[in-house]
């Protein structure tokens, strides 16, 4: 159809390959660009082609998101995933008051430190009953949820990686019963090399990482969840939160 | 032996609890660990991780006092210790500092290794285990039985009556109430605790830090809650790196647990806040012990690359058998018995020492690459060396060691057997002998032995020669075995020469520890073998074959003969194991089998030494399937047999287990014919299935080949 005649063929090559060239030049440009920035040894084919189609944020994120979805929950962990901050807020909200969240001190949530979500979203958040942002020790021996931010996700084993320098972060994340971790989906990494070249002893006195719930295979070898720390690791990771590393 | 020890090994085989939980997490540990290491090259991993803490333990003192700068920079007390008692007094000293009524710890070797607890309860203070399976030995009075699953050898029955008496209730066997009991009781220590201490997987000395792994979470309460934390670490976990924490990190939760990685890591750096805004004091202790002496010394340097994932305990077949107790208070299994003559005693791993069938299956999977069978041996040697050999042994081998007598009796027990053989085996033996034939029966002594039978033997003349090397159970128990082998090398055009001064290999000495003894009989064989004409010299033994390929260097090494090395290295040279060379000549079209044949199913046992020290284990296989048999791999075709020589006549009640489980596997496969190339496995299973009376016939790889020769 468009070689049908002269008029058509004449158009072709002055508007429609140029458009074409173009645009592929563009894709060739990007992909090019994509392997100078993300050098980290581990885009693939399939990570190119995510790069041509997700949104700007999670660009070569996304096989490294699987995989770490895939190891995580092997250990028993919960994983989700949000684009907006907002959703990710309103399904902690809906997952709490489904758990029972409660004023009194056995049924109560902690939330560490809250550099991730801003103003307007913590007044929504502190108007659910038992929700707070004040953190004791007295307070966490009891509270059954904390949660926390998380600064790293490594794919290959499944782990989470925080600053725990400050020790609301670690009270709410081992003493709860259900500990919720909140990640950028940004910041996952491929592995424990590449995690080490991001985290340094010089600005984390105390690095934690967290792998699945607490478990123990002490009595009869018998595999059980919760001895220590918490029984239930919810890990929510967000599009829309930025690195803040 | 002393008889406590033999009665702690009698106890602990006796002990079903034990025994079953061991072995079925052995055989589970084995699938698992591969699954975990799926993808990944552990030799290159391995390597990187012998690098590391070879280069660390070179420079304990330089590293240690880095460590010391970088720590306390950040806000941490640093104590170096070389002495156990030192250590103690320091920690009692902060504690009484502290006015500390409680401490919590999570799990340390270290501090087992000091015997901390009992000192700290000495002076008044309680001192809780966190650890679930460290609190229910702590609260059984009881010691751990495994280093990594310290109550393994206890049931839940068991478990259910002690917390019962803690929480003063009755408690059933249900195992999540149980751990949720121990979660509740355990929660108040952490908060009511003054200090917390720790050990540590890893320091660093570039940093300053230490890295503790936990699956529960209670090292992570430990460094959490109480405002003081005491960290106790053997120097031993020195690295220099921050960025080479990752292959230990990558390799250690694999091969403990077969885990990608442990629920918890916590790398700490250096106080920081309390949650009433105080700093934390920490204290890390760094403790020498003996280690860096260790690491001056050439052969047991190697094992200060060990980093405590217990996976020689996991795989050895003693280990699972008997157990961690009988190996005393502390360090157990393969690297536990090194680790004790080093940092106790020598004379205190006298006993447990006996333990190891040399069987290397640990070597194999170590992360750290230590030869924990040959610094085992080396342990014998020096012992030896301290106190001597026992009379009964000083007895035999100075048999062993002049050839003519040696040879003349074991003639002469060819006719004292007599009275108690039927058919080809000696089933029973009366008295203090009796053990021997429980569970297998024993090769009766051949009339007529493998040196006198080759005169027999007319052999086409040839230019290309080999030498024979029968070995003690070919020429006096199996000489069929021999003689098979003289015919499919006379097929390939080689003409076999037999010298008949060649002696016993030496091995058995050497496993004793008598190097002396074993050095003797590598120079008589030497003397022996070593022909100008001969191309090969071939065995059908492989453990033979390895004392002429590595051992008589190495024996001569240790003693510092190296006046022998050059024709000891001429020989291994020239030496070469039955399986491979029929491989090579069949390969070379030398030899042609029949091929394309319908024979039997047959399943196939690795030999120990076959298999981890000739690294020959597809050759044989290839050569039967080739004929034509059907193969039928068994369930651990590579664990050991049970035999180990003279271990079988030492711990009979130990070898006779192993070998039952071997029959079973066998048995499993439906296969009547087993096939292997180690003449002391053959006596061993083939003793087995007549006491079992099972029939499944036991054959020499080199018997069923001879029959398939064009």
């Amino acid at each position: 159809m468009v070689f049908g005649n002269s008029k058509n063929k004449n158009r072709f090559c002055k508007v429609v390959l140029p458009i074409i060239l173009f645009i592929i030049s563009c894709q060739q440009l990007f992909i090019q660009s994509m392997i100078r920035t993300v050098d980290n040894g581990y885009l693939d084919i399939l990570s190119f082609f995510c790069n041509m189609v997700l949104p700007i944020n999670v660009r070569g994120v996304q096989p490294m998101y699987e995989r770490f979805k895939g190891m995580a929950e092997a250990v028993g962990a919960e994983v989700h995933r949000f684009a907006k901050k907002a959703d990710l807020c309103r399904f902690v909200i809906s997952f709490l008051q489904a758990e029972g969240i409660a004023d009194n001190a056995e049924n109560l949530a902690l939330w560490a430190d809250n550099t991730f979500i801003d103003k307007s979203e913590k007044e929504q958040l502190e108007s659910v009953s038992g929700l707070k942002f004040n953190i004791t020790r007295e307070l966490a021996s009891s509270a059954r949820f904390g949660i926390s931010q998380i600064n790293w996700a490594v794919s290959d084993t499944g782990t989470l990686v925080q600053n725990s320098s400050d020790i609301e972060q670690r009270l709410v994340s081992s003493l709860s019963s259900i500990h919720i971790a909140i990640v950028p989906t940004d910041n996952i990494l491929p592995d424990m090399p590449t995690l080490l070249s991001k985290i340094h002893p010089a600005e984390a006195g105390y690095i934690a990482m967290i792998t699945g719930p607490s478990r123990t295979a002490d009595i009869e070898r018998v595999l059980t969840i919760g001895v220590h720390g918490p029984k239930r690791l919810i890990i929510l990771f967000c599009d829309e939160l930025e690195r803040r590393n | 032996m002393e008889q406590y020890f033999k009665d702690s090994i009698q106890k602990a085989l006796d002990n079903n609890n034990l025994t079953s939980a061991l072995g079925k997490f052995s055989e589970a540990y084995k699938v698992n660990r591969a699954k975990a290491y799926e993808g990944i090259d552990f030799e290159e991993l391995r390597n990187k991780i012998v690098e590391i803490k070879s280069d660390a333990a070179s420079r304990f003192e330089e590293l240690s006092k880095i460590f010391k700068t970088n720590a306390e920079a950040r806000g941490a007390k640093v104590f170096l210790a070389t002495d156990p008692a030192k250590v103690r007094e320091y920690i009692l000293q902060v504690a009484k500092d502290k006015n500390a009524k409680v401490i919590v710890k999570s799990k340390s070797m270290a501090t087992e290794e000091i015997h901390l607890n009992h000192y700290l309860e000495e002076a008044g203070i309680s001192v809780v285990e966190t650890d679930l399976g460290e609190w229910i030995i702590q609260l059984a009075g009881q010691t751990p039985s495994h280093m990594v699953m310290p109550a393994i050898h206890m049931t839940k029955e068991e478990v259910a009556d002690i917390f019962s008496k803690e929480v003063d209730e009755r408690l059933t066997s249900d195992i999540p109430r149980l751990v949720q009991i121990a979660r509740e009781q355990l929660r108040t220590k952490f908060f009511d605790a003054d200090i917390g201490i720790t050990g540590a997987n890893i320091a660093v000395a570039e940093t300053g830090s230490i890295v503790l792994m936990t699956n529960e979470g209670n090292a992570r309460l430990v460094t959490s809650l109480p405002k003081t934390h005491i960290v106790l670490v053997g120097i031993e976990k020195m690295i220099e790196k921050y960025a080479d924490i990752a292959p230990i990190l990558k390799a250690l939760p694999k091969s403990a647990t077969a885990q990608q990685l442990t629920s918890y890591v916590s790398i700490i750096s250096g106080p920081t806040q309390n949650s009433d805004g105080s700093l934390k004091d920490i204290h890390i202790i760094l403790m020498d012990n003996r280690r860096s002496e260790m690491a001056k010394d050439p052969k047991f340097k190697e094992a200060l690359q060990c980093v405590r994932c217990a996976s020689c305990l996991n795989v050895c077949p003693i280990f699972r058998l008997v157990g961690g107790h009988v190996f005393g208070k502390v360090y157990t299994g393969g690297i536990g018995t090194i680790l004790t003559a080093w940092f106790d005693e020598l004379k205190k791993s006298e006993d447990i020492q006996g333990l190891c069938i040399q069987c290397g299956i640990c070597k194999d999977v170590c992360p750290g690459k230590i030869d924990i069978p040959e610094l085992i041996m080396e342990i014998r040697r020096r012992l030896v060396k301290e106190q001597g050999l026992p009379f009964i042994q000083k007895a035999i081998y100075s048999v062993v060691n002049n050839r003519k007598l040696f040879h003349g009796m074991l003639r002469a027990a060819s006719i004292a057997g007599k009275p108690f053989k039927s058919g080809k085996f000696i089933r029973h033996l009366p008295l203090f002998l009796a053990d021997l034939t429980d569970g297998r029966s024993l090769p009766a002594i051949t009339a007529k032995p493998f040196r006198d039978l080759f005169k027999e033997i007319k052999q086409p003349a040839s230019e290309e020669k080999a030498v024979f090397y029968a070995g003690c159970l070919v020429d006096f128990a199996y000489p069929e075995t021999g003689v098979a082998i003289i015919k499919i090398l006379n097929k390939a055009g080689i003409e076999m020469v037999f010298p008949e001064d060649q002696t016993c290999c030496g091995a058995p000495a050497r496993y004793n520890g008598a190097y002396e003894v074993a050095a003797g009989n590598a120079i008589d064989n030497i003397n022996a073998l070593l022909q100008k004409d001969v191309k090969y010299v071939i065995s059908a033994c492989p453990t033979c074959t390895v004392a002429l390929q590595h051992d008589f260097s190495s024996t001569f090494e240790s003693l510092g003969q190296t006046d022998w090395l050059p024709k000891a290295k001429e020989l291994s040279e020239k030496t070469v194991d039955f399986s491979s060379l029929v491989k090579k000549l069949v390969d070379e079209g030398r030899l042609t089998l029949k091929e394309g044949q319908q024979l039997a199913l047959i399943t196939y046992h690795d030999s120990c030494h076959l298999k981890r020290t000739l690294h020959a284990s597809e050759e044989p296989r290839e050569l039967l399937t080739k004929v034509g048999y059907e193969l039928k791999e068994m369930f651990e075709s590579d664990i050991c047999c049970g035999m180990g020589g003279s271990y079988s006549i030492k711990l009979p009640e130990i070898s006779a287990p192993i070998l039952k489980r071997k029959l079973k596997n066998i048995k499993e496969t439906g296969a009547k014919l087993v096939a292997m190339d180690c003449p002391g496995c053959v006596m061993q299973i083939r003793g087995g299935f007549d006491q079992d009376g099972t029939a499944v016939e036991v054959r020499h790889t080199a018997e069923l080949l001879v029959e398939q020769l064009k």
